[in-house]
């Protein structure tokens, strides 16, 4: 296979298990360069477990996940360079200031010298977080420590970007600069690989898709083919209905319209 | 008080991850808290047994009358120190302060809730201190009725005056370095010199006239007259000793009224200083750096060890507990044989209480002396759990573990190796050492630094704990810093068989078996974390 037809990131048959449930189940899914991934699925489907096992903070069970080829159980650390990573929950260090912290990822991926500073600036202006930048990250809100992490995530330019619900706390503007910035990280040749709640963001924002549900892929294709013309929010909800049987009196889709 | 009883289950339930050992259902889970049991049984005999031991030496020198005067003594100093440790991250400064204060439930609840966990392991200290050293008495003095009355009275009120006193210390503290940009930093050092002062003066106290040796030598010869020095400097501790040995129950009815009174005051001073603080610990914090920082600031680019390394010290330094658990040997160790040299340049002799012949002997276990200071803790032994909820960061770094836990030993070697450098060699000066006795000190102390902080990092690669709200927590009661001491005082109780049997030879071999283990346990840690 030419290195160009060679994915980005490609989960091949992905199984984990904790205990009796099987939270990924033989999960398969290719994302190309260029292509911004929407991951969606309800909650403790296994889109979160998936995400920590691409960015090598679990390992799964069975399968394979290789990320511009390599392989994130043999290759780690090279995976880890070419790989940024957005938890759902912006923890980091509260004893660092912000402009500490940013020095300490970018020192970390080694991004040179000359464009350390430079890319800190423009990140940090875009998404209006300079000015606190000498704070203790111990005195951030929720957005302005998510608005970091992003940050860092940007820094070495990463070949993917992974990101777990990354809007979540975000104001509007800094919501909308985000999306710019990811983007702009695929134009270049990037993947983008995010999973959210949001719906209508991933049907705008990304141009593939992929519903997980129970720890299975239940649809993955291009957004256009898996939302068709009754909409991703439609799709979603049919399909964790077919596959989960609700309690008596809970309202369907046609009771809430 | 359903609230009081709520907020407890909660507080007891995290206490050394209870909660955590109760509803998992793993082997490595079931294994860790089998750790955790034995060594606190052993470390709680080992207290037990010494405490035993300095009762008997006391009723030896035919002063079994002042034994229960020193148990209380000896609470009340650890607990004054303990409390005022343990204060800032369970007092103030609490990461889950935002999410208790929101909840429907009065600021007293809240403040009895933080305060009864924490009374009731000065509580476990005072029992295990004070119920030996009575044993030992009443067997060679018999106790009355009254008098066990007595005993069991105290166990249970003789942490209340000092841990008062300490708390509200530590809120001043607080509320003093809350304003400054490094509020952590100063804490740390404020804690430090807290530290060093009051062992200082414990030290000045009982080297008044009539007292021959200093608190290192509590167990075996310390004066009648000492301990009667320090009934004085702290009459509460000669009220209670009153009705423990002479059944004086106005005396220890007033031991008894003031430390309930103080106890009462604490808890309504620390009710209304509770809010004030935590909000102005919590605010003090922001301070907006301009925009002409951002392009002022320096172009600096380290290596990802050395920015590892930078932030393991900028975590120690901004985490009052962990520094105070892992420096204070180290800044004893250098107080200490600065006191030595000035002792000798001054024309003292620092051995002059040693008898002659006995001189030679003593000078040969001066190396474990100071191993003990600088072996006993280390940063590493939290290190790994400190990393807490912020480990996705450690485990999705681009660089292998042996870098990420090679900046975790390289902070301890960094602090520990020059404390142990600069106190042997003034040890070795002020004790007037030759050449090899000087070398074999240095080396004894390095070895100590290093086994510690490799068996203290293995530990905490192999028992972590992430899920911590104070830094308190793995600090303090984390199963690998247990572990850790304890592997510290085995290696220092051989290394002081070995010199008994072998001389300065046995401590050259211990000391190179030392840093052979270094090597081994630096070793596992990697490969357990996936080098």
């Amino acid at each position: 296979m030419a290195a160009a037809e060679i994915p980005v990131l490609k989960v091949l048959n992905v199984t984990r298990v904790f205990g009796e449930k099987r939270a990924l189940d033989g999960v398969s899914l290719d994302v190309p360069a260029g292509s911004i991934f929407g991951f969606v699925g309800p909650n403790g489907a296994g889109k979160t477990t998936l995400i920590r096992s691409i960015v090598g903070v679990a390992k799964p069970d069975a399968g394979d996940i290789r990320i511009a080829g390599q392989s994130v159980l043999t290759d780690g650390l090279a995976c880890k360079r070419q790989t940024a990573y957005v938890p759902d929950n912006p923890d980091v260090y509260e004893f660092l200031t912000g402009m500490q912290y940013l020095d300490y990822i970018a020192d970390i991926f080694e991004v040179p010298a000359a464009l350390q500073h430079e890319r800190i600036r423009a990140h940090a202006e875009r998404l209006r977080i300079a000015q606190d930048l000498g704070s203790l990250i111990s005195a951030y809100s929720h957005g302005m420590r998510q608005k970091l992490v992003l940050i860092g995530a940007f820094l070495h330019e990463p070949l993917l970007m992974v990101l777990d619900e990354p809007f979540v706390g975000l104001d509007p503007e800094a919501s909308f600069q985000v999306k710019g910035m990811l983007r702009e990280l695929a134009a270049r040749g990037s993947a983008v690989f995010f999973s959210s709640h949001v719906l209508e963001v991933v049907e705008k924002l990304c141009d593939q898709v992929a519903i997980i549900q129970h720890g299975r892929i239940q649809a993955c294709g291009a957004t256009e083919e898996v939302r068709g013309a009754a909409g991703l929010e439609a799709v979603f909800l049919e399909m964790v209905r077919e596959t989960t049987e609700p309690p008596e009196g809970t309202p369907t889709q046609e009771d809430v319209r | 008080m359903k609230h009081l009883v709520l907020l407890l289950k909660v507080q007891f339930a995290g206490m050394f991850g209870i909660n955590k050992r109760l509803h998992a259902n793993r082997r490595k889970t079931a294994s860790s808290a089998a750790v955790v049991a034995v060594v606190a049984l052993i470390i709680g005999a080992a207290i037990c047994a010494y405490m035993a031991l300095i009762a008997q030496s006391l009723v030896i020198m035919g002063s079994a009358r002042t034994i229960p005067l020193l148990g209380v003594v000896i609470v009340s100093a650890a607990v004054v120190v303990t409390t005022f440790m343990k204060a800032h991250g369970t007092l103030f400064m609490l990461s889950d302060y935002d999410e208790i204060m929101s909840l429907p439930v009065k600021v007293p609840v809240v403040v009895l809730s933080r305060l009864i966990p924490l009374y009731a392991l000065s509580m476990l200290f005072s029992a295990v201190v004070l119920i030996p050293m009575m044993a030992v008495y009443a067997h060679a003095c018999s106790l009355a009725p009254a008098s066990i009355a007595c005993v069991v009275v105290a166990v249970v009120l003789t942490p209340a005056i000092p841990a008062a006193v300490a708390v509200v210390l530590a809120a001043l503290a607080a509320f003093a370095s809350a304003r400054m940009r490094h509020a952590n930093i100063v804490m740390s050092c404020v804690l430090m010199v807290f530290m060093v002062a009051l062992v200082i003066g414990v030290m000045v106290m009982t080297s008044g006239p009539g007292a021959e040796d200093s608190l290192v030598s509590l167990g075996s010869s310390m004066g009648a007259s000492t301990i009667d020095a320090l009934g004085n400097a702290y009459p509460v501790a000669s009220w209670a000793a009153a009705g423990m040995t002479s059944q004086n129950l106005g005396a220890f009815a007033l031991f008894a009224g003031a430390s309930l009174v103080v106890g009462a005051l604490m808890i309504a001073v620390l009710t209304r200083l509770f809010q004030p603080v935590n909000q102005r610990l919590t605010s003090a914090q922001v301070r907006a750096e301009d925009a002409a920082g951002l392009s002022a600031r320096p172009m600096r680019v380290r290596s990802p060890f050395g920015a590892l390394l930078a932030k393991e010290a900028r975590m120690l330094m901004n985490t009052p507990i962990y520094f105070m658990n892992a420096c204070a040997g180290f800044v004893l160790a250098l107080v200490a044989s600065v006191a030595v040299v000035v002792a000798a340049a001054l024309g003292y002799d620092p051995l002059e209480a040693v008898p002659g012949e006995m001189r030679g002997m003593v000078v040969l276990f001066i190396p474990w002396v100071l191993a003990f200071m600088v072996g006993m803790m280390t940063t590493t032994s939290a290190s790994v759990s400190l990393e807490g909820k912020c480990r996705w960061l450690m485990l999705t770094a681009p660089v292998p573990a042996r870098t990420v836990l090679g900046a975790k030993l390289g902070l301890a070697l960094v602090t520990g190796v020059p404390a142990a450098v600069v106190s042997g060699a003034l040890l070795a000066w002020g004790f007037g050492m030759d050449a090899l006795q000087a070398a074999v000190l240095l080396l004894c102390a390095v070895a100590a630094v290093t086994f510690s902080a490799t068996f203290g990092l293995m530990m905490d690669v192999r028992y972590p704990r992430f899920d911590w709200t104070s830094p308190y927590e793995p600090v303090k009661r984390g199963v690998s810093v247990f572990a850790s001491v304890l592997g510290a005082a085995v290696y220092v109780v051989l290394g002081c068989a070995a010199t008994a049997l072998l001389g300065l030879a046995g401590t050259f071999m211990i000391a190179a078996a030392g840093l052979v283990f270094a090597v081994f346990f630096w070793r596992d840690a990697i490969n357990v974390e996936g080098a």
